[in-house]
């Protein structure tokens, strides 16, 4: 037996188990078996466990990893252990590929070649089925500088065969020219520490482990790996690694629900660390390790460790709970640690690390000082960017807080709209002098209150938008505030979300490679600053429960304020003003067309293939006489359609600021798949679905909440010549779909009184606020 | 998988310089590549020389192979050079990734081979694969076979997708030395052509790029300016997309800033030049860099130009 697997698994990751298993079965090279550490009992004999190799179940003491890891070790069989984790997976040359390697010695520390990605295996193998590439490896997930660009060429036979001459070629480079690997031997051992020191991907000689008595330590939770490796180290003269990644590391963007190790949120996680690096280099006895190991435990102290002892600080891990206990700890540490390595610590950090080593004491300000003066580094280094957010940072959220003040914002700045104008327009009217508002806008934005009473408008991310960020008692943001945003005690957040969700939010997202792989976890600590969330409907109520796991009790039953102009009485006086402010003529009517925006028109940065899909021309010949049609595409199209050959029939107002304004005016609407038809529906009148790629976007609709088929309150049409019927016989589409109409208005839109404002406003502000 | 050779001759064939490439491919005996020999217009084979040709299996004038995911054109000269075990190192990127155009990496035509691989392995020298393959082997790269070897330790590829990367056309669009895939071409374009690699690479998701030089060919641009600006002229900027139209410009300008200077290295005759110029300033479209050459011929006139770049 070549290789023994080694997975050490936990009861909730059994199916991560069942995909590796899916995936080891690809594998090239079956010479191999796989030892499963792991409490549950598995039913080995199921057909479906019925592989072209041996599988092995052990069970073992403690819930640590190590102590998995350890009783794995102990049943495996094969000439070399090969360390896999269940939620990772291999590409299928992968074993295959370490096995051709001749020779490959006993004293080698062997590596697959990690490759970090947040791609679970699943959405993978989807991809590969989709369009098969053999040297398609997922979607990097580590930092951007350390991607690996290059696919090294194992060249073949023929290759070797084009040779003009009969030189000889020795057989171990002729192997090496077949299956490249690099080596790290002699004067270059220690070299890529960082990247020797991850026990995932290893390949290990078990004689090797088995002669020596390795074994991991069971007792630290977190850190199991330190004392095994290290001595792995101590005993192997090299480190080879594949010259292709083949071993894919997934990183967990769940850590809320689904932390991998390193994610958990464990106070005491520095004191782990710096205890299993105490055991490890205590261990050590080659001097040239033991300077190795001490640079690199020494700089995760420089880089890692000050952050989180900072007053104030941000840092994403756990803040230290125990800094005097955790300071003896490394008190004592660094007196292990090499002079040579100390001293090649930048000035201040050592001076730090030197005072902790000479005595056990805390040094705060020198620690503080350090942190401040990285993040004006930082600040310096990008020519003064982040300045304004470092000022945020430093002073303005010591700066007392205005009781009167409320901050507006609406769709990150680009627009004057949605509920915090309702909610602005509300105040000014109810409560007129009582407040000061203060509006974001992006520069060059229009529309803004300027110049209104006791309104001032700010720039995004400028001075007077931090400042007041800072000092605002309210805040009213319908999208998500900054990341950095510190929630001050005696401040008041009202998120008044954007819509009811259409297709799968946040937490009820499939676990795929999004923009930001940690948006789960970002999403879930802004969420957590909220201190109300304004719902439209009990629907919504259900979902943002699931999808932003927030609690039910801080959710306002209130309806969108946003939707109350669609109830006012006022509404047909102010539709004719619209239409007038629009110059569409009062005796026609108005169909308004709001397509979603489709990934797949996008082609590139700075161009979208949109075209519009829907017969213009036909429309304007058959309809032109009573209707004019209002565009409202998404704003990313917006400047992309060109609608000059239309005439008057066409107003394309995708960039009018408050979409509500459009519905008021419009007759009947036609969209697809956004969600503006919710809103829509208060005003009942009839919906138009021209979903002409329907099928094509099947798997999209699988991410919806609501059943397309079924929950609609109007016709899914495939073609213009639908859409044409449908709008020359409108009042036998509002016959056919009365009743569906009426369901989903109970469903959606039963809070829409017209009201919303004034609930939110006596929610979110107490009686002496409003005094 | 099929790779189609197209050998085209840039004026009269030199009949000596198409045997040695020749001689090149089939010593490399790859079994699923042909070799067509494209004729310009007016020029024919010696009977002598069909017979040769015939023995070599080699085609005149045919249209490449059948589209297919893994059928490759390459248009090349035939004073270009293969290196051993090219088309090998070709196949296996082709099976890795097809579909993708491929473009390669070559060494010139005007220096010494040896020379430029030696040059390329300093370069290199502190590549971890070139470190571990020198501990794998002892002996200094005085043998052309070791010298080979030791660039095959190096080979590699990378999967490109920043297509509009004005820098990086200029390995991109080319009309020789490129590995084209036959399911983008379009029949509309020649063949031998840089309007097709560029039509290639718009059509393209990404791009294949494989490092290590397997030919050693000319620089268009150096060769045969005014051929290149020939070239560069049949590309109809109005036809592009919105997205290609900026790049292009940028691209064409560097290019009309390539041939200046290469123009000026003597090649060209002394009126032919002055003509290239003329062309060149009757061309450009501001705004141009006022430091570069295409800048400065906006402020002289062809024949004070044609003084100061000779």
């Amino acid at each position: 037996m070549k290789f023994s697997i080694i997975t050490p698994c936990q009861p909730s990751e059994l199916s991560q188990l069942l995909e590796l298993r899916h995936n080891l079965s690809l594998q090239a090279t079956q010479d191999f078996e796989w030892v499963i550490a792991l409490n549950v009992p598995l039913d080995l004999d199921a057909t479906d466990w019925h592989l072209p190799f041996a599988v092995h179940q052990v069970t073992f003491k403690g819930t640590t990893v190590g102590a998995a890891r350890n009783a794995a070790l102990q049943a495996a069989t094969g000439d070399w252990l090969v360390f896999v984790d269940s939620d990772d997976y291999l590409t299928p040359n992968a074993l295959a590929e370490m096995a051709a390697i001749a020779p490959l010695a006993a004293d080698t520390l062997a590596d697959l070649y990690q490759f970090p990605t947040y791609e679970p295996h699943t959405s993978f193998v989807a991809s590969q089925q989709q369009l098969p590439i053999k040297d398609r490896l997922p979607k990097w997930g580590g930092a951007k500088r350390r991607q690996p660009k290059n696919h090294a060429v194992n060249l073949n036979e023929a290759t070797l065969g084009s040779l003009t001459t009969d030189i000889t070629v020795a057989p171990a480079t002729l192997n090496w020219l077949q299956h490249k690997y690099t080596l790290n031997s002699g004067d270059n051992r220690w070299e890529q520490f960082n990247r020797q020191l991850k026990i995932t991907g290893k390949v290990i000689n078990r004689q090797l482990v088995q002669d020596q008595h390795l074994t991991f330590d069971a007792d630290n939770a977190l850190y199991p790996d330190y004392t095994f490796l290290t001595q792995v180290m101590a005993h192997t003269s090299a480190y080879l690694r594949l010259a292709n990644p083949t071993y894919i590391r997934v990183k967990h963007n769940d850590p809320v629900n689904q932390p991998s190790v390193h994610q958990l949120d464990v106070p005491d996680r520095w004191q782990q660390r710096v205890a299993a690096w105490h055991t490890s280099l205590e261990a050590i006895t080659d001097p040239e390790l033991h300077l190795a190991f001490s640079r690199y435990s020494l700089y995760r102290l420089h880089r890692f460790l000050y952050m989180a002892l900072a007053t104030g600080a941000t840092a994403e891990s756990a803040t230290v709970t125990d800094v005097p206990g955790l300071i003896t700890q490394l008190h004592n540490f660094l007196q292990l640690v090499d002079e040579e390595a100390l001293g090649e610590v930048s000035m201040l950090s050592r001076h730090i690390l030197n005072r902790i080593r000479r005595q056990p004491v805390y040094p705060r300000h020198a620690i503080n000082r350090i942190v401040h003066l990285r993040q004006l580094g930082r600040v310096i280094k990008h020519r003064g960017r982040g300045i304004t957010r470092l000022s945020y940072m430093w002073w303005f959220t010591k700066m007392p807080i205005k009781s009167k003040t409320i901050l507006y914002e609406s769709f990150l700045g680009r627009n004057f709209s949605d509920s915090p104008k309702a909610v602005y327009n509300y105040l000014q009217t109810t409560y007129p002098g009582k407040f000061k508002h203060v509006w974001i806008s992006n520069p060059g934005v229009t529309g803004m209150p300027k110049g209104q009473p006791n309104t001032i408008v700010v720039k995004r991310f400028g001075w007077r938008y931090m400042y007041y960020l800072a000092t605002a008692k309210f805040q009213v943001i319908n999208m998500r505030q900054p990341k950095w945003f510190v929630k001050r005690p005696g401040t008041k957040f009202l998120a008044t979300w954007h819509g009811t969700p259409l297709k799968h939010l946040v937490f009820d997202m499939d676990n795929v490679a999004s923009a930001n792989p940690l948006y789960k976890q970002i999403f879930f600590q802004q969420s957590r600053q909220w201190d109300y969330l304004v719902t439209a409907n009990q629907f919504s109520v259900d979902v943002f429960e699931h999808a932003f796991m927030y609690p039910v009790e801080k959710m306002l039953k209130s309806g969108y304020p946003r939707n109350d102009i669609l109830s006012a009485p006022d509404r047909d006086a102010r539709a004719r003003q619209i239409k007038e402010k629009l110059g569409i003529p009062q005796d026609k009517k108005i169909i308004l067309y709001a397509p979603t925006w489709r990934d797949d028109d996008y082609y590139g940065v700075g161009d979208y293939k949109f075209t519009l899909k829907l017969d213009i021309n036909r429309l304007k010949r058959e309809l032109g006489d009573d209707y004019v049609l209002v565009l409202r595409t998404h704003y990313f199209i917006t400047e992309h359609l060109d609608t000059t050959g239309f005439g008057d029939f066409v107003y394309n107002e995708s960039s009018y600021d408050d979409i509500a304004e459009l519905y008021l005016i419009s007759d009947v609407l036609i969209t697809d798949y956004s969600s503006v038809f919710f809103d829509y529906a208060i005003l009942k009148r009839p919906i138009l679905y021209f979903v002409y790629d329907y099928e094509k976007y099947g798997s999209v609709l699988r991410g919806f909440y609501l059943d397309m088929e079924k929950d609609l309150p109007g016709p899914l049409l495939k073609t213009n010549d639908d859409v044409l019927a449908a709008l020359h016989n409108l009042p036998q589409v509002t016959k056919d779909y009365a009743a569906a109409y009426a369901t989903f208005s109970q469903r959606f839109n039963a809070w829409e009184d017209g009201h919303a404002t004034q609930r939110v406003v006596d929610a979110f502000f107490d009686k002496t606020d409003l005094q | 998988m099929h790779v189609f050779i197209n050998v085209v001759p840039q004026t009269k064939l030199d009949w000596a310089c198409l045997s040695t490439l020749v001689g090149e491919l089939t010593s490399q005996h790859f079994a699923a590549a042909s070799i067509n020999l494209q004729l310009p217009a007016g020029q024919a084979l010696t009977t002598a020389q069909q017979q040769q040709a015939t023995e070599w299996g080699l085609t005149v004038n045919q249209s490449p192979v059948t589209p297919a995911p893994l059928n490759y054109v390459i248009n090349l000269r035939e004073n270009d050079h293969i290196l051993p075990g090219a088309l090998q190192q070709w196949a296996q990127v082709i099976t890795n990734h097809p579909g993708s155009p491929i473009s390669l990496a070559a060494f010139d035509l005007q220096q010494s081979l040896d020379d430029q691989i030696m040059a390329y392995v300093a370069d290199h020298q502190e590549s971890a694969l070139q470190q571990t393959y020198r501990q794998l082997v002892t002996e200094t790269i005085d043998d052309p076979d070791e010298r080979l070897l030791t660039l095959w330790s190096l080979q590699s590829y990378s999967v490109q997708t920043n297509l509009q990367n004005v820098r990086l056309m200029t390995q991109r669009i080319r009309p020789t030395g490129i590995l084209l895939p036959t399911e983008l071409l379009t029949s509309t374009l020649p063949l031998v052509s840089a309007a097709q690699a560029f039509a290639i690479l718009r059509q393209a998701t990404d791009i294949v790029r494989l490092h290590v030089p397997t030919l050693q060919r000319a620089m268009w641009a150096e060769a045969t300016p005014i051929a290149w600006l020939d070239e560069l002229e049949a590309i109809d900027p109005a036809q592009l997309d919105v997205m290609w139209q900026p790049v292009y410009a940028d691209y064409f300008q560097r290019q009309l800033n390539a041939i200046l200077t290469a123009a000026g290295h003597k090649q060209l005759s002394k009126p032919a030049h002055t003509a290239l110029l003329a062309r060149i300033k009757q061309l450009t479209t501001r705004p141009t860099h006022h430091w570069s050459r295409l800048g400065l011929l906006q402020l002289l006139s062809p024949r004070v130009a044609h003084q100061l770049f000779y």
